[in-house]
């Protein structure tokens, strides 16, 4: 049986100790890669990358990036050769980013993962940059299913349509984000719609519909994570700010049917615990995704 | 409207210091309270940032500068941890704002040391060799001399900072370790020439403004020597 690759986000709060067990070799196998926001270690000097640098000898490093915006413009040159530099240092086996938009003008970045309108001229922008994107770089480019609140523009097509003629039409992997189905379940927005899945059951049954017919045999790797209920927005939010949901776990086993033993990256971004804690959820995910 | 007017009109609703009117939502096909949740997960990730990088100088200027660079077009930088330096910059030079004349100093100075650290790397050391009067002077990438007018380094927050002209030199030493030194302003004047590629003889000349006299020389080479500098042709 083919032993399940579970990777964490390398968090700043755990580069030191990380490090330390690097040196030590008492990293757990129980991680078997990171993944990185290469946003966060490009255009710097000093002892964040050359912590990186020293993972990556013993991990494979993932890269996800967060500002390629490919709904918006494309990014100045300086952004692809600082990218290069970095994957030079440290060669990811993935880079991607998410299907969605962060900035409207080259020079204007909200730092937050916008959903795009649904309207084929915007399907149609970011399969090019997506495509441009993969051409860029060396490592398979991937791409993230956006979790949304809400949909807007022409509504010419759905969200899942739009997710699968950019995957298709860019020729590029997808990167499975399971948790992100499961948010736009829970808050009943998109193709996911129209009303909220209220049971454990019936978000597990309403992504699993969701899921088949797509290109399952693009999927690179998933992603789970935790999200948190906002009483004031009456809305499930994807923080990344709390354990792994029930629901998301339920699903591994099924999706892993289907894509095959594909590696699952956990996720967590807020309220990042002790990275002792963050292994045992990665045991946790393990467990999960394997049926136990 | 076309793909990139809607997604200009899009980002003006979250960024616009008024709630957008229904209408232009509706053009949008955005339902106010998606604008919204959007509006704040913008500002939760931005005040997380400057949360961490500038504690003091976010509760000296509050969540509302914030709203006005997002008002004024938002964060220019794709890089998150830019975010800080781009509002330090507007409390510093944007007219008219509600925050106190030292918040931007205190900013600057909180966020040498990260920048200090994150400072391109510098190339190895070549072999010692003696500083020339002649020649310019190299430091590390990282280092800056902050040119402040409140000693919001000293300050233990309590008050206001003391308003007086501070020099203080923020650098990253050899072993990584960050380093911060305040300077007299002659000793200031003459770094801060330096690193605009002057030589040493003219550049010590200019920073004593009259006769090196021993005194200054001696506070000088300390100086020098504890910012690391290395000789440029």
């Amino acid at each position: 049986m083919v032993r399940l690759q579970v990777g964490l986000g390398l968090r700043f709060e755990h580069l030191d100790d990380v490090v330390e067990r690097v040196e030590a070799g008492t990293l757990p196998d129980d991680v078997s890669f990171f993944e990185i926001s290469p946003e966060n270690f490009m255009r710097r000097g000093g002892p964040v990358p050359a912590a990186l640098a020293r993972i990556a000898e013993a991990r494979p490093v993932f890269a996800h990036g967060l500002t390629l915006s490919l709904g918006g413009p494309a990014p100045e040159a300086a952004f692809w050769s600082e990218l290069e530099a970095l994957f030079a240092r440290v060669p990811p086996r993935f880079y991607g980013d998410h299907l969605s938009f962060g900035a409207a003008a080259p020079d204007v970045h909200l730092q937050e993962l916008l959903p795009l309108p649904s309207s084929r001229d915007a399907t149609r922008h970011a399969t090019r940059r997506a495509r441009e994107a993969k051409a860029r770089v060396e490592a398979p480019f991937t791409l993230e299913n956006p979790s949304f609140y809400g949909t807007w523009g022409p509504r010419e097509l759905d969200d899942r349509a739009q997710l699968v003629e950019v995957l298709e039409g860019a020729d590029v992997r997808w990167l499975l984000d399971v948790n992100n189905l499961v948010v736009n379940a829970k808050n009943g927005v998109g193709s996911l719609g129209p009303a909220p899945a209220r049971t454990g059951e019936e978000i597990v049954e309403r992504v699993q519909a969701w899921l088949e017919g797509t290109p399952l045999g693009r999927v690179a790797y998933l992603h789970v994570a935790g999200h948190e209920w906002w009483a004031d927005d009456e809305r499930f939010v994807d923080t990344h700010g709390a354990d792994v949901g029930r629901e998301t776990l339920a699903l591994l086993p099924w999706v892993l049917a289907r894509t095959g033993p594909v590696p699952i990256l956990v996720e967590r971004d807020h309220h990042v615990p002790p990275f002792d804690v963050l292994v045992e959820e990665a045991r946790r995910v393990r467990r999960a995704a394997e049926g136990a | 409207m076309n793909r990139e007017e809607a997604l200009g009109a899009f980002v003006g609703a979250l960024a616009a210091r008024e709630a957008p009117d229904a209408a232009a939502l509706a053009a949008l096909g955005l339902e106010p309270g998606v604008a919204a949740l959007y509006r704040k997960l913008v500002r939760r990730n931005f005040l997380g940032a400057v949360e961490k990088m500038a504690p003091r100088f976010l509760a000296a200027v509050g969540p509302a500068l914030l709203d006005e660079l997002l008002a004024r077009g938002g964060p220019r930088s794709r890089y998150l941890r830019d975010v800080p330096l781009e509002l330090v910059r507007l409390a510093r030079e944007a007219e008219g704002l509600a925050v106190p004349a030292w918040a931007a100093d205190l900013g600057d100075w909180e966020l040498a040391t990260f920048r200090a650290m994150a400072a391109p790397d510098d190339p190895p050391p070549g072999p010692p060799e003696e500083l020339d009067l002649g020649r310019g002077v190299g430091f590390s990438e990282s280092l800056r001399v902050l040119a402040l007018g409140f000693a919001v380094h000293a300050w233990d927050g309590r008050g206001e900072p003391e308003a007086r002209a501070v020099h203080l030199a923020v650098h990253r030493t050899p072993d990584g370790e960050p380093r911060e030194e305040e300077l007299s302003a002659p000793v200031a004047r003459v770094v801060r020439a330096l690193l605009a590629g002057a030589t040493l003889g003219d550049a010590a000349r200019g920073g004593a403004a009259g006769p090196l006299d021993p005194a200054f020389v001696a506070e000088l080479a300390g100086a020098l020597e504890r910012l690391g500098p290395r000789p440029r042709g």
